[in-house]
């Protein structure tokens, strides 16, 4: 919370300079890590792991809910930001055209969003009721698991995948952009120029 | 540099307190892991199974997927059972059965409701007291336990030998047709499961919890969190919250110093939006 409290006022600074803007999107990834560092880590771990809670939720839909959160959340886009962290440096003075970076990034956190809140959420806290009211055995049966609503809710984790895939192809899209080209902004002849000049740090590194 | 010595402390204190919590209750787990019975024999003398069936009968689990297919102890993937959560289930189900037809009714469910209580009790105290003697290494299940047990592992044994009657289980478990074809196998993976099943429900030697700290919940065999869980469940409630307040309190005191000294012109003061900020200790 703190950390992320940090990266956001990081993020206000962009502003201050110049050269901050144009690594709006490295730390907008690690403000993204900061969400899911409070919510997936801190919130949807606590939820399952009080030695109460574990008891009756040991080996439930729950536990993905935390770790798919936390691991992608956290690690996934603390990665991510890192790459387009290096790639914006290697990149120089270039300008990128930022749009697919953009859509990418929220498909994917709105997508893992929808993955959790739809489908693992729903089924862990029904299966963490039926624990609690029957049993573990009856949590993971196929008399409980079979029922016509948690079936549809397994089926609605393809949604959220959906949206998060395309924001997988996005950043890959963009990625093979910065390698191929078409990920840089060419309409100014000021970007042009700055591309030209074929510097490899960004200029406020050097002075 | 004093300042920089005081954590250097800390943080050298709290490492050496929390390995040696950690390295402590490791030792533990493995001086008072569950026994695996060198023999389990019925009351009449008949073996059932013995160490090498049931460290066979893991090495046949692992062979269909392990922990890729289903849960032992919790520990696996979540669309098949539990089985030693599912075992411990069907052998309770099994055993009150077995009783209410030496007593000529139909099944359990046929029973009187006070006949049911009666027999629930007994369940209880046959499922939970440790008939293990850790002198000769063997366990001894009762007449009507082992028909009970046999009763489980014929479900099992159907289940992984493709029976056609489970077939639509085996679809809800997303489980091959014929998971293993080889009976013998199939005989040690239940002996496999019947042990996971036993450390669940048997009470530690001078103790009135199970192996598993009564571990999964399961009513019929008396299985619900014990005391120690619920209070420290209560403990990490209140720490997390301490922990929670600890920074925003620690650094109260110096809210209000500089708030009432003279501001004092130091390049530590100008410094915009200092990481120090958020650091309870700095």
């Amino acid at each position: 919370m703190l950390i992320g409290l940090e990266a956001f006022s990081t993020w206000r600074m962009q502003h201050a300079a110049p050269w901050m803007a144009r690594y709006r999107w490295p730390v907008v990834f690690f403000v993204g890590v900061a969400f899911w560092n409070l919510v997936g880590a801190g919130l949807f771990g606590f939820l399952i792991n009080p030695p109460l809670a574990l008891y009756y939720m040991q080996g439930l839909n729950t536990t993905p809910v935390h770790a798919h959160t936390a691991l992608f959340g956290v690690y996934g886009l603390l990665s991510l930001g890192l790459i387009l962290m290096v790639a914006r440096m290697l990149t120089g003075r270039t300008i990128w055209k930022e749009r697919p970076l953009a859509l990418s990034f929220w498909a994917m956190n709105i997508g893992l969003g929808m993955m959790v809140l739809f489908s693992l959420l729903p089924i862990g806290l029904a299966q963490g009721w039926a624990s609690v009211e029957h049993g573990l055995w009856y949590a993971r049966s196929a008399d409980f698991l079979q029922l016509p609503l948690l079936q549809t809710l397994r089926w609605l984790r393809l949604v959220g995948d959906a949206v998060f895939l395309v924001g997988v192809g996005l950043f890959t899209w963009f990625f093979l952009g910065l390698w191929r080209g078409w990920s840089y902004e060419t309409g100014t002849a000021s970007a042009a120029e700055q591309r030209g000049a074929g510097s490899v740090l960004p200029s406020s590194a050097t002075s | 540099m004093e300042h920089t010595r005081r954590l250097w402390w800390l943080l050298g204190t709290a490492l050496v307190v929390a390995f040696t919590i950690l390295g402590f209750f490791g030792r533990e787990l493995y001086r008072k892991a569950p026994p695996i019975p060198d023999k389990v024999v019925a009351a009449d003398g008949t073996l059932i199974a013995d160490r090498d069936s049931i460290l066979d009968g893991q090495q046949v689990w692992q062979s269909t997927g392990g922990q890729q297919l289903g849960s032992i102890w919790g520990h696996g993937a979540y669309q098949a059972p539990d089985w030693s959560a599912d075992w411990l289930h069907r052998e309770a189900t099994a055993l009150l059965d077995v009783w209410a037809e030496e007593e000529g009714a139909a099944g359990f469910d046929a029973l009187s409701a006070d006949r049911q209580a009666v027999l629930r009790e007994q369940l209880r105290r046959e499922m939970r007291e440790s008939r293990y003697d850790p002198a000769t290494g063997t366990l001894t299940l009762s007449a009507a336990r082992v028909e009970a047990v046999r009763r489980t592992a014929a479900h099992f044994d159907a289940l992984y030998a493709g029976a056609p009657e489970l077939r639509e289980l085996r679809e809800a478990y997303a489980m091959h047709e014929v998971a293993v074809p080889d009976a013998d196998r199939r005989a040690a993976l239940t002996d496999f499961f019947f042990w996971t099943a036993w450390a669940c429900t048997t009470e530690r030697p001078g103790s009135d919890v199970t192996y598993t700290n009564n571990w999964p919940h399961e009513e019929l065999v008396g299985n619900r969190p014990t005391g120690a869980n619920v209070l420290w469940s209560m403990a990490s409630v209140v720490l997390l919250l301490a922990g929670i307040g600890a920074p925003p309190a620690s650094r109260a005191p110096s809210i209000t110093s500089t708030s009432l000294a003279p501001p004092r012109r130091s390049s530590r003061s100008v410094r915009p939006s200092a990481p120090s900020r958020w650091c309870p200790w700095c």
